[in-house]
């Protein structure tokens, strides 16, 4: 029997191959400028003017902002989200504010609040049907009036599944864009989180005659609760 | 893949449908007027198209080295990387994936590249259900059609359309606000997003280097197909990466405006990789397809080689007076519009589609929105070149042109024969009939009417006007 010399070339191999020599000609390409802009004058630098910024954009795309004093107060502003909404089973993430607003929230509930936490008492299925989901932002965005959720600090469907999410965040990490926001993604170890969510805004569409429709997939409301007084 | 008919007879259907062009104009002229809008609104904003542009161009220039280093930092963090030379590989490495996990329901979250490979007839052709979740492509999905744009799949169906076919193909009653359409997806979608054993998305932008895919969108389906299935497959070409993780802002901040005008969309997912301990929901498995599929013949190609800065974000489609007339389906390819139009030639080889490069008024508009500022007229131009060198001109063809090269290159004989076209073209306008016997002007009578040149030519009134008023010519 004949030895088989023909050799079918792997697919890496292939692509790979077909790339180096379709650039044979490209000597070198000046490394690419995306240092962000020089901030102008106009960029606040100050954390109260990040965060008018931050609340103007993110009231733009319909998020509700809050901005609270302490923790127990955004437990109060949660309590009475809740009770608007009619939301008897809620969901959290277990990091400290979240857990410390959610506790407070469901002590300060006339109709009585069911919360569990993400990773402790809540299940995949419990998660699914709450009513509402609790996170803590690892980062507020003001350029954009956006929420940086962090998979590594709490259940990516909490924010997700739930038609209410919202969101408390401590108020010193608001940052002026995406490109300050970013690299607070990253563990202690420098590794990126397995997924990272940018969060602007509810669910929305305008697939059907460019009518604008909230809560296609996701929620169909976001609350972000900012907390002056929280530890950063 | 097959063209299903000539460019020419879908085009000159799609330019008769009057209530196409209103759909068309309807959502695309919205998009044109916010994009406009947040760009003036954006500090420096054309300093960061440049930027953008910068680093497509760098990470397309170095493909040969950041391919390999986007999949040793996907491998580190747990994924598993295959590479697609062709649609077909592409298809049947997903398979794969699908029958070692005994999937039988796929969730898709929206994916040019899955329609340019036609994921979902392979899928179907296995036994395996493949869900689109966009609403758009959920709604083209249900009719039987391709997406005919970019971004807004159903841009071509009216609400009336996608009522009538929610009744027909899902046995709703009839709904009457996009709102009610909208939560019928919502509800039965959510049912398939549970069940489902696998997810695919495309990928918008990745970084190689920490390997980070970037899967934007609106409305929470993303989200659902790259973090509800045990195992997440992501399609991506290999020309959408970028060098550094400091290359994601600038592309992220001129994406969502260029494509719908919003200053970010609702989502924007930075996936590194599977769950790992101690997380409580993703997946258990992260692919990642790298598709080859022509891309590589177009980076060998220097004249259209920054085609692949493209970012998908279908702003040339809604600023095209072409496209708004004829529509996506027209064009008998995934992408559409202009830059479906420089790109099909690319991935295809011209000789499948000759037509699509005269598909443009060459008015400039595409390069005007484009947040990479791609050269589309140019590039049109050059296929347009290569098609007409593929093809034999006619006896009368070559005459007219030689005649014409003759005429323009020699100022003499163009003023001796100037005022002589100039009557013929004037008696052409006022007598439509005498037009319609000569053919290249007959195909022009049928939809329109010949101008009539005006009174004096421009020599003429450039020669009045310096001798008239040197002071203000001058």
């Amino acid at each position: 029997m004949p030895a088989v010399t023909e050799t079918v070339p792997v697919p890496r191999d292939a692509v790979l191959a077909a790339v180096r020599a379709a650039l044979a000609d490209v000597s070198d390409v000046a490394s690419a400028d995306t240092r962000p802009p020089p901030a102008s004058a106009a960029t606040p630098s100050d954390r109260a003017a990040l965060l008018a910024d931050f609340a103007r954009e993110a009231r733009a795309v319909g998020t509700v902002v809050h901005v609270v004093a302490t923790v127990a107060d955004a437990g109060a502003a949660v309590a009475t989200i809740f009770a608007d909404a009619r939301v008897a089973r809620a969901v959290a993430w277990p990091t400290p504010l979240a857990r410390a607003v959610a506790v407070s929230a469901a002590d300060g509930s006339r109709d009585g609040l069911d919360v569990r936490f993400a990773g402790t008492d809540a299940d995949a299925a419990a998660i699914a049907h709450a009513d509402a989901g609790i996170t803590e932002a690892d980062a507020l965005v003001a350029a954009s009036g956006t929420l940086l959720l962090r998979a590594a600090s709490g259940a990516r469907t909490v924010s997700l599944l739930p038609p209410l999410h919202v969101a408390v965040v401590p108020a010193a990490r608001v940052v002026a864009d995406l490109g300050a926001a970013l690299p607070a993604s990253r563990g202690r170890d420098g590794a990126p989180d397995t997924c990272v969510t940018l969060v602007t805004g509810p669910s929305r569409t305008a697939d059907i005659e460019k009518k604008l429709v909230v809560g296609v997939h996701g929620p169909c409301a976001l609350h972000v609760i900012v907390v002056e007084e929280a530890d950063c | 893949m097959s063209m299903p008919s000539p460019f020419r007879a879908r085009a000159a259907a799609a330019a008769a449908d009057k209530a196409l062009h209103a759909k068309l104009d309807h959502a695309s002229l919205p998009f044109l007027e916010k994009r406009a809008h947040v760009f003036a609104a954006l500090p420096d904003g054309e300093a960061r198209r440049d930027r953008a542009r910068a680093a497509k161009a760098y990470a397309v220039a170095h493909l040969d080295t950041l391919l390999p280093e986007l999949e040793r930092r996907l491998v580190e963090h747990g994924c598993v990387v295959h590479w697609a030379s062709d649609a077909a590989e592409a298809c049947r490495l997903v398979l794969d994936i699908a029958a070692r996990n005994g999937v039988r329901l796929v969730v898709k979250g929206k994916s040019m590249v899955s329609e340019e490979i036609a994921l979902n007839a392979s899928l179907a052709a296995a036994g395996i259900e493949a869900v689109e979740t966009d609403l758009g492509e959920y709604i083209v999905q249900l009719a039987g059609v391709p997406p005919s744009h970019i971004i807004t799949p159903a841009i071509h169906m009216s609400q009336d359309d996608v009522a009538a076919l929610f009744t027909s193909r899902l046995g709703e009653p009839r709904h009457e606000t996009a709102e009610a359409l909208t939560a019928v997806a919502r509800r039965v979608l959510r049912e398939k997003f549970r069940q489902a054993g696998m997810g695919v998305t495309g990928v918008n932008v990745a970084s190689a280097e920490s390997g980070t895919l970037v899967v934007v969108e609106n409305e929470g389906n993303g989200r659902m197909a790259l973090t509800l299935p045990r195992v997440h497959v992501a399609l991506m070409g290999i020309e959408k990466l970028v060098a550094r993780d400091a290359d994601l802002a600038p592309l992220l901040e001129i994406l969502p405006r260029s494509a719908t005008g919003q200053t970010l969309t609702s989502y924007v997912s930075l996936v590194s990789g599977p769950r790992r301990p101690g997380e409580t929901d993703g997946p258990d498995e992260v692919h990642v397809v790298l598709l080859d599929n022509g891309r590589s013949r177009v980076l060998a190609d220097p004249a259209v080689r920054e085609a692949l800065y493209c970012l998908r974000c279908g702003a040339c489609l809604n600023a095209c007076p072409v496209y708004r007339k004829v529509g996506g389906h027209a064009y008998g390819y995934p992408y559409s519009g202009p830059i479906g139009a420089i790109l099909a030639p690319g991935l295809l080889g011209i000789a499948q589609v000759p037509d699509l490069p005269f598909a443009s008024t060459l008015c400039g508009a595409c390069r005007d929105v484009c947040p990479v500022r791609i050269d589309i007229p140019r590039l049109l131009l050059t296929w347009r070149a290569r098609a007409t060198a593929l093809r034999s001109a006619s006896a009368s063809e070559r005459l007219l042109v030689r005649g014409w090269r003759r005429l323009a290159s020699s100022a003499a004989l163009y003023r001796l024969l100037a005022p002589a076209a100039r009557a013929g073209a004037a008696l052409l306008a006022r007598v439509p009939a005498l037009a319609r016997l000569a053919p290249p002007l007959a195909a022009w009578e049928r939809t329109r009417r010949l101008p009539a040149p005006a009174a004096a030519s421009f020599h003429e009134r450039w020669r009045a006007r310096r001798d008239g008023d040197g002071s203000r010519a001058a």
